[in-house]
């Protein structure tokens, strides 16, 4: 095939591709091994025998004329790679660790000699050479040997570097990133955060991308958490496991400083019990063919949360079972399934961190995830994958108290009952289908193609007030009204998502060329419409990577990409029917009915733009990676994002009557705005990307243009090796900053709220450092294990810029002229003007091991936060004070202050 | 509000969508195979044929793992459940699955929202 029908080829597949109007992903969930076979004069050998032996048997395959040899489709796992050929001496390369879509290159050089003689040689190269994109994996080592622990993908993310509170590279925290676990999007479809629970000691690796991905990956503008679960193999494996804490094991790091400033931080958050255990095994059903793997977990924890709340408990038992099936050595077939259902009492809500006990709820919360796999080698050159994944579950909140609760505006304080109602049904189903294709023309390029339909529910029915459906407002003691509100929404994401990329390599330089077309759409089966139709999502991903050494140990890269957000109900469902009346009924100061009830907002649905964008980030980094040592290597990479297109609503028509207002910080006076056409305009909320929308006085003269940002530079240096022999370690620096007028914390501060309704909240102060910008952060793992006495010693060191926060004054109603129920909050500073505490946390753990032949029996004590320090966390923002639990609590004051520390002890039996 | 809804256009784009899908996928599929290009010289050229014909006289393919470092253990065998570990294990397997259970029974919480 030449170059000419190479390129028509491809751009026949991207006009296809352009012309179907498309959505998704299929994200590798394996690797590729390639080499090449020479002699000790350097002249290459052809027909060399090269066996690559790993957990579920071997595959064999024989070097081509050029002397190079390939495996594709290689699931991710340790593997011994060897070459023979009849007159030499065969060579032998172990601990040949394939990652997810990574290439590994390994050389063989034969000697002349005895085919019945195997050398022992230096393992492949731990850098892709040709790949764009930066990774951070978190090896299974390190998830075993280190006090790291979660249960969600969100919480392992922020172990790599550059992402903390779940924000990725200065993205939005609840729904930046795609969380895939065995390629299942396990997001939420409404506001996409994580939505399953997951058993740690399932995972077999995890791969955090996001910074140079192929066109393969999408539906983030954060990063990108890959997780491989554990698959059974020709030798039965098994992992018995137990986890247990109390609060006898706690310390309290709350001073009586802090106590002072803020008395309702009580005690610090406490672990009053944990009881954790798994049972998993796995091995063969038939040698070479089948094999199972099946783990259980029942997970129990108990604790007393900072606030007013005494007991909080968790318990979710959790079943995992997966079916391997080879039924040739080039079809492989795995059908994978979790049941877990998590069952929690003493929940917030909806008074938030305000909740006692009488205001907590109950969570009733099943799933099912699901997960079929087929892949498909063909020849040395082909590789197909097909997957059908997903997961249906719900999640239903009910009040312990369902008696309506007292809100007093004067004080901030909640009384009575308080828990709200909240009923929460989703699923979500994805095909997929990739085709890798290997070929030679003017170099060799590694073809991709892929589709991917995506189908998620979304059912929401919310009371707020609770079962009552209403509740109290009162001032200083004295009820004034009535108040109730809710809605039910119902939503349907729609995806189609195609994409086609090549990796292009000559020499030493890669292309990494590829261009992924997304199509989304927003269904609402009340209406039965589609109301959200984004125009199509290009998505262009330009890499280049250069061997430097020509070796395979050293490789620049530089990419350019487009990331799109995923799919998410949240952008469009106020477009939708569900919302009921803003009521309120006014009462006698005894609590009686004063008067009819008086609808302050209709329930109405928000208009929608045709001509929308969906929100994106565009990236530019460069990055240079160095193997220093035989397993460890050097990353540094600088980064550049800007995000854009974004989506909120304004009030079409709206007219505002500047009004002096008083800054109680500095005690001057500055201009806010009052809405001066409320009456009219009420119901003219209007859902768009926000950009160039202006805000007007009463005689038409412009206030201000909208105008939404968020950028993120980073330099980012990373040095890991990964364990082999007695250590593994990870250590990392990132110089950071994220800033704009758009928050990275969660979805409400920008989409849903009022921020770019009101110029108050658009135009006054809302430029500077976001919530989750980190100027400075270093972490530290690493495991080692001390020689002779066995033991192993873990450590998960943290150092932290503290969160930028800002002060703030809420105005009253009549002020702003804002309904009751809206945001009523001015910046009285450039955002981020403040900055927490620097934060310092260093965890470790020492296991004590025994060895008996193949099986290892482990007991270990996890010291978390290891110097008890306590760091403020969070501080009061709102000027000159709130009230928390009845407690006037001034601006500045600490509202949050690191978990104190806990002693976990655990022991655990692995073959 | 605006919404398109043209119902007859979403039809056409579905099937022209699964004509693409069709169309798409083996279109890498007429990419060649990695070119067969002369061999350079070698100083090897008679063992290079020697290890070329040893090497088709083998199957292409084998699932012989001749390395079975990661390919075997001592939990390996076939009558792994007969051994002693392998019975404890099952007993332990068993016990865990079987408390598991009985918490996912017992431990539930059940809305009313769902009676």
């Amino acid at each position: 095939m030449n170059i000419r029908s190479m390129a028509r080829t491809i751009f026949l597949c991207l006009i296809v591709c352009a012309a179907w109007v498309p959505l998704a992903a299929a994200q590798t969930q394996t690797g590729t091994v390639e080499g090449k076979v020479i002699d000790q004069q350097g002249a290459v050998l052809p027909g060399v025998n090269v066996t690559l032996t790993g957990p579920r048997g071997s595959q064999t395959t024989v070097s081509d004329a050029d002397g190079t040899f390939r495996f594709v489709g290689v699931a991710p796992a340790t593997y011994t790679l060897k070459a023979e050929l009849t007159g030499f001496l065969s060579e032998s390369q172990p601990d040949v660790v394939v990652s997810l879509g990574k290439t590994v290159t390994a050389e063989f050089a034969l000697r002349v000699g005895g085919v019945t003689e195997t050398v022992e040689v230096t393992a492949a190269s731990t850098v892709d050479v040709k790949s764009s994109a930066t990774h951070t994996n978190i090896s299974n080592e390190m998830l075993q040997l280190t006090p790291i622990y979660s249960s969600t993908s969100t919480g392992l993310l922020n172990y790599a570097p550059g992402i903390n509170n779940s924000s990725a590279y200065g993205a939005q925290a609840s729904y930046g990133n795609a969380l895939l676990m065995d390629g299942v999007d396990t997001r939420d479809p409404q506001g996409g955060s994580a939505w399953t629970f997951f058993n740690q000691n399932l995972i077999e690796e995890i791969q955090v991308g996001g910074l140079g991905a192929p066109a393969e990956y999408g539906g983030f503008t954060g990063g990108i958490i890959n997780t491989v679960t554990k698959s059974g193999g020709n030798a039965f494996t098994g992992l018995f496991s137990i986890r247990y804490t109390n609060d006898s094991l706690a310390s309290n790091n709350i001073s009586e400083s802090m106590l002072d400033e803020n008395p309702a931080l009580g005690e610090a958050a406490v672990t009053k019990k944990l009881a954790d255990y798994t049972v998993q095994m796995g091995g063969p059903l038939k040698k070479d063919k089948a094999f199972f793997f099946a783990s259980i977990q029942r997970y129990e924890a108990t604790t007393d949360p900072t606030g007013p709340i005494a007991t909080s408990q968790d318990i979710s038992p959790r079943f995992n079972t997966k079916f391997t099936l080879q039924p040739s050595s080039n079809d492989t077939l795995v059908l994978g399934m979790q049941y877990d259902s998590y069952n929690v009492t003493g929940r917030q809500g909806y008074p938030g961190s305000k909740s006692t006990d009488q205001q907590t709820v109950t969570e009733d919360a099943p799933e099912w995830v699901w997960n079929a796999q087929w892949r498909k080698v063909m020849g040395t050159s082909t590789f197909l994958e097909a997957k059908f994944t997903g997961y249906t579950g719900y999640y239903y909140l009910d009040p312990v108290d369902p008696s309506p609760f007292t809100y007093d505006a004067l004080t901030d304080e909640y009384t009575g009952g308080g828990g709200g109602l909240e009923y929460e049904d989703r699923s979500r189903n994805q095909v997929q289908a990739s085709l890798t294709r290997y070929a030679d023309a003017f170099g060799r390029h590694a073809l991709k193609f892929g589709a991917e339909i995506e189908r998620s529910h979304v059912g929401t029915q919310y009371e707020p007030y609770g079962p009552a459906g209403f509740y109290i407002y009162a001032y200083g003691g004295v009820p004034y009204y009535r108040i109730s509100y809710g809605y039910t929404f119902h939503g349907d994401n729609k995806r189609f998502t195609a994409y086609a990329q090549d990796q292009w390599s000559a020499g030493r330089l890669t292309m990494n060329l590829g261009l992924r077309l997304d199509r989304i759409r927003g269904y609402s089966p009340d209406l039965k419409k589609t109301v959200y139709t984004p125009d199509l999502a290009w998505g262009p991903r330009i890499g280049v990577a250069y061997d430097l050494t020509g070796k395979g140990s050293s490789v620049l890269r530089s990419f350019y990409g487009r990331y799109y957000e995923g799919t998410a109900t949240q952008f469009w469902i106020s477009a939708t029917p569900g919302i009921e009346d803003y009521v309120q009924t006014p009462l006698n100061p005894n609590g009686s009915v004063a008067g009819p009830p008086e609808v302050v907002t209709p329930g109405f649905m928000y208009g929608i733009s045709d001509d929308i964008g969906h929100p994106r980030t565009d990236e530019f980094n460069v990055a240079w990676e160095n193997q220093l040592t035989r397993t460890g290597r050097l990353t540094v990479t600088g980064i550049w994002r800007k995000t854009g297109d974004f989506i909120n609503n304004v009030i079409n028509g709206s007219q505002w009557r500047p009004v002096t207002l008083t800054n109680s910080l500095t005690n001057t006076t500055y201009t806010g705005y009052n809405w001066a056409n409320r009456s009219t305009t009420d119901q003219d909320f209007f859902i768009r990307n926000v950009e160039g929308y202006q805000y007007v006085d009463t005689a038409g003269n412009v206030i201000g243009t909208a105008d939404p940002r968020r950028n993120y530079k980073a330099l980012m240096i990373l040095f890991d090796s990964a364990f082999r022999r007695r250590i593994g370690y990870q250590l990392s620096y990132v110089l950071a900053k994220a800033e704009g007028n758009v928050d990275n914390t969660g979805f409400g501060n920008w989409l849903g709220g009022v921020q770019w309704g009101s110029p108050n909240t658009a135009l006054i102060n809302s430029f500077g450092e976001l919530t989750n910008s980190r100027r400075h952060e270093m972490k530290f793992n690493v495991e080692y294990n001390i020689p002779k006495v066995d033991v192993m010693l873990g450590g998960v060191y943290t150092a932290l810029s503290g969160r930028p926060f800002t002060p703030l004054q809420r105005y009253t109603t009549s002020q702003l002229n804002l309904p009751l129920n809206s945001r009523k909050e001015i910046f009285l500073e450039p955002r981020g003007s403040q900055r927490n505490d620097f934060f310092h946390n260093l965890d470790v753990r020492a296991e004590k091991l025994f060895r008996v032949q193949n099986h290892r029996f482990g007991v270990y004590a996890d010291m978390a936060n290891l110097f008890n320090t306590g760091t403020v966390t969070t501080r009061q923002g709102r000027v000159p004070n709130t009230t928390i639990s009845g407690h006037t609590v001034l601006y500045k004051a600490p509202t949050g202050v690191q978990t104190a520390r806990q002693i976990t002890f655990g022991g655990r039996w692995s073959f | 509000m605006t919404v398109r809804t043209r119902s007859w256009c979403g039809r056409m784009i579905r099937a022209a969508t699964l004509v693409a899908v069709a169309a798409l996928i083996p279109l890498p599929a007429a990419a060649s195979d990695t070119a067969t290009t002369p061999s350079p010289p070698t100083i090897k050229k008679s063992v290079e044929k020697i290890g070329v014909r040893d090497a088709a006289a083998k199957p292409a393919t084998t699932a012989v793992a001749r390395d079975d470092r990661q390919g075997s253990s001592a939990g390996a065998s076939p009558g792994f459940f007969k051994t002693k570990p392998g019975i404890i294990a099952l007993a332990v397997m068993g016990a865990g699955v079987g408390y598991a259970l009985y918490s996912a029974q017992n431990d539930r919480i059940h809305s009313p929202g769902k009676k």
